[in-house]
């Protein structure tokens, strides 16, 4: 007596499904994805729910936390350090690049650790594993989505109007979303097998928060070192960013190149490796 | 069209050294560093490796149900773990046909902060459910656990035993073709026991769907199961007949004789037992005991992650299986938790007039009102009760060959009717 249909398979139908040894690279399998794409809803929202219901301040917290680190930002380096802004308050300046940061930090942070914090449901049930630091990394793309608001209320307040460019706001988060999840792929399959590349993560990520214009505009770097930072993905996006928020100056079309072809180029690799690795994870964790 | 169900053929897995936990299966990168130079040199460390499961086949239909047994060690749950697909096969390959649900733990996700509703839909989701799915089967899977009144509040304000019944009604209200079951037949109350082995016979004989079980209780096996699959040493000693399997199972003597064993833990163990002695009335450890001597059993059991309600508990039994007496901590210490640090029990038996013969231990150390099974050692020691009285008791005629299990004071009085 079967009303609905199976997660992999249409009503009566019989699927085969074959088990045996597999080796080298692997396909992504897309489509199993998707027949479990309930399991990432509902693992993004226990992470959401969890959030918000143990800590005491609750949204006030997601709403402080980069607040606070913009205004200790703006009074050290804007105020004691007076490193330049333009023409825009250095607070949304601030502000504009931490958002950028913390979108791709924090989910390569949080989908990084996810694996070896789901270790119980990794040995106990089958699914696509991938669905672990996709949904980490949706609830962490929920707190970008708090910290925009907090943006608009700061830019309105400044009275800053986003310019011609905000258009490019959805791409350029899009782009941030794919890098930093194919970052957090990498990290979170290279933190089941060595457990002490989760110690290196912080200090590597705060190295490369001051390598990007977070805290300082590209107008400060030398025109001689702007081909190797445009390396550095996180300047495209976090430009663009500022760009599309508080308006002009236009972000440099090499490095916007550069953040796409490298978030397309980490995104695939990080599944790819992921697929690659993950039949370990359960005998690992 | 055949109605075979599932199809395995040399199965094989191969652990890297995470067996005998000489070399875990992960590492630091500190480690794989250091360890470079000598790779480069072409000298590998000899991996640690062992077979865990070799050269298993065996084929079921439709409808059937397979009790796979084996002691501790023998493979069962490295089979059903390659089952279910949560690890690879090293060698061999297995087909299944139709949707396979697997049930290694009971509540798979469950979360204390999280309702019992949201959790419900959590569990189902990592089952194998869609959403819309476990909507529509939400009624029925909460009466079956009987749990109406906690469903919207988080589930760490309930029992764990309730929360042991939400979490295998969940998984009783799968439908897959192929279930799975591993060892969690055992939670809750009796009359919850029961309504689950009723599900378990009902998916297989009413709705024709093929079920795998393990478990270490007998009784279940004999009550659930039409086929039987004996494991030893990761290799099939018995496939078939059930009740040859169930004997040779029995007849596997891994009991440690002895007055004083030790037992290893596995690293990611949270608690486990590692140490077991029998001391006689002269506080001496022995491991043959004289007819109705008092036995002391001191159990060793270490933490390292505190154990919320605790269960410590274990059972005598005969060769053949049967239980003779059981006995946990809540008998006579106060339920609670267990800390970090190695905790020594210390059960005294006495009285129990044992017939003289040989006799087998089982010890279990679960927590969260037996959520989580931490440690399982089905007959894990072995113990004799011999032929002889403690000095100076007269015990007369109780070492005669007479038939049966206990051999109690009879109190025989003959009076003349006047």
């Amino acid at each position: 007596m079967r009303s609905v249909g199976g997660p992999m398979v249409p009503e009566h139908s019989e699927p085969i499904i074959r088990i045996r040894p597999s080796s080298g690279w692997r396909a992504l399998r897309l489509g199993e994805i998707w027949a479990y794409r309930d399991v990432w809803l509902m693992l993004a929202a226990r992470d959401l729910k969890l959030r918000y219901r143990q800590t005491a301040l609750g949204v006030l917290w997601v709403v402080l936390q980069p607040l606070l680190a913009g205004l200790i930002f703006a009074v050290i380096f804007g105020h004691f350090a007076k490193l330049p802004s333009g023409e825009r308050p250095y607070l949304l300046f601030v502000f504009a690049g931490l958002m950028g940061w913390n979108l791709f930090a924090g989910i390569v942070q949080r989908a990084g650790g996810s694996l070896v914090a789901e270790a119980r449901l990794i040995t106990k049930v089958y699914f696509p594993r991938v669905l672990i630091p996709c949904a980490a990394a949706a609830s962490a793309a929920v707190d970008f989505c708090v910290s925009l608001v907090v943006m608009g209320v700061l830019i309105a307040w400044h009275g800053v109007w986003p310019g011609a460019w905000l258009w490019l706001l959805p791409p350029v988060v899009a782009v941030a979303f794919a890098g930093a999840l194919g970052a957090g792929l990498w990290v979170a399959a290279l933190n089941v097998r060595y457990r002490d590349f989760a110690y290196a993560l912080p200090f590597l990520l705060q190295v490369w928060m001051y390598a990007s214009p977070v805290v300082y505009g590209m107008e400060l770097v030398s025109e001689r070192w702007r081909p190797l930072f445009a390396l550095n993905p996180m300047v495209g996006v976090i430009e663009a960013m500022r760009a599309a928020l508080l308006g002009g100056p236009a972000p440099e079309p090499l490095s916007l190149i550069s953040s796409v072809a490298l978030a397309v180029l980490v995104l695939f690799s990080g599944l790819f490796f992921f697929r690659r690795v993950e039949r370990g994870f359960a005998e690992a964790l | 069209m055949s109605d075979l169900a599932l199809k395995v053929e040399n199965l094989g897995k191969r652990f890297r050294g995470s067996c005998d936990g000489a070399r875990p299966a992960y590492s630091t990168l500190r480690e794989e560093v250091l360890s470079w130079p000598r790779r480069w040199r072409g000298r590998r460390e000899p991996e640690n490796e062992a077979w865990a499961l070799r050269g298993v086949s065996f084929e079921l239909r439709k409808g059937e149900v397979l009790g796979v047994v084996g002691r501790n060690g023998a493979g069962k749950s490295t089979l059903l773990k390659i089952l279910s697909r949560i690890m690879e096969p090293t060698e061999g390959e297995a087909e299944m046909r139709g949707r396979v649900g697997a049930l290694l733990e009971v509540g798979t996700g469950f979360h204390p902060e999280l309702t019992g509703r949201e959790n419900v839909f959590l569990s189902g989701a990592l089952l194998g459910m869609r959403r819309a799915e476990v909507r529509a089967r939400l009624d029925e899977i909460v009466a079956f656990a009987g749990t109406e009144d906690a469903l919207d509040r988080p589930v760490k304000h309930s029992s764990s035993g309730m929360q042991a019944r939400l979490g295998f009604a969940v998984a009783a209200h799968l439908e897959p073709e192929i279930l799975i079951i591993d060892e969690v037949l055992g939670v809750g109350d009796v009359r919850f026991q029961e309504r689950c082995l009723r599900k378990v016979r009902d998916i297989s004989s009413r709705e024709g769907r093929t079920v795998l079980i393990v478990s270490h209780q007998m009784a279940i096996m004999q009550s659930l199961c039409s086929r039987g699959l004996l494991l030893r040493g990761g290799r099939v000693a018995a496939e078939g007949d059930l009740d040859a399997c169930i004997r040779g199972y029995l007849e596997d003597a891994d009991a440690q004789e002895g007055a004083v064993l030790e037992f290893d833990m596995q690293s990611g163990q949270a608690a486990g037992f590692v140490g077991l002695e029998f001391r006689g009335e002269d506080g001496a450890p022995a491991g043959a005991f004289a007819f109705g001597e008092i036995i002391e059993l001191r159990l060793r059991v270490r933490v390292r992650e505190t154990l919320p309600d605790y269960l410590l508990g274990f059972s005598i039994n005969t060769p053949a299986g049967l239980v003779v007496a059981c006995s946990n901590h809540h008998d006579a210490l106060p339920r609670g938790e267990l800390g970090p640090g190695t905790h020594v029990f210390v059960a005294k038996v006495a009285g129990l007039f044992l017939a003289p013969g040989e006799y087998r231990l089982t010890v279990a150390l679960s927590s969260g009102d037996q959520l989580t099974s931490h440690h399982f050692l089905p007959d894990c020691a072995t113990f004799r009760v011999e032929e002889r009285s403690p000095s100076g008791r007269p015990y007369g005629s109780h070492f005669d060959n007479r038939p049966g299990l206990l051999r109690p004071p009879f109190a025989w009085r003959r009076t003349e009717e006047t």
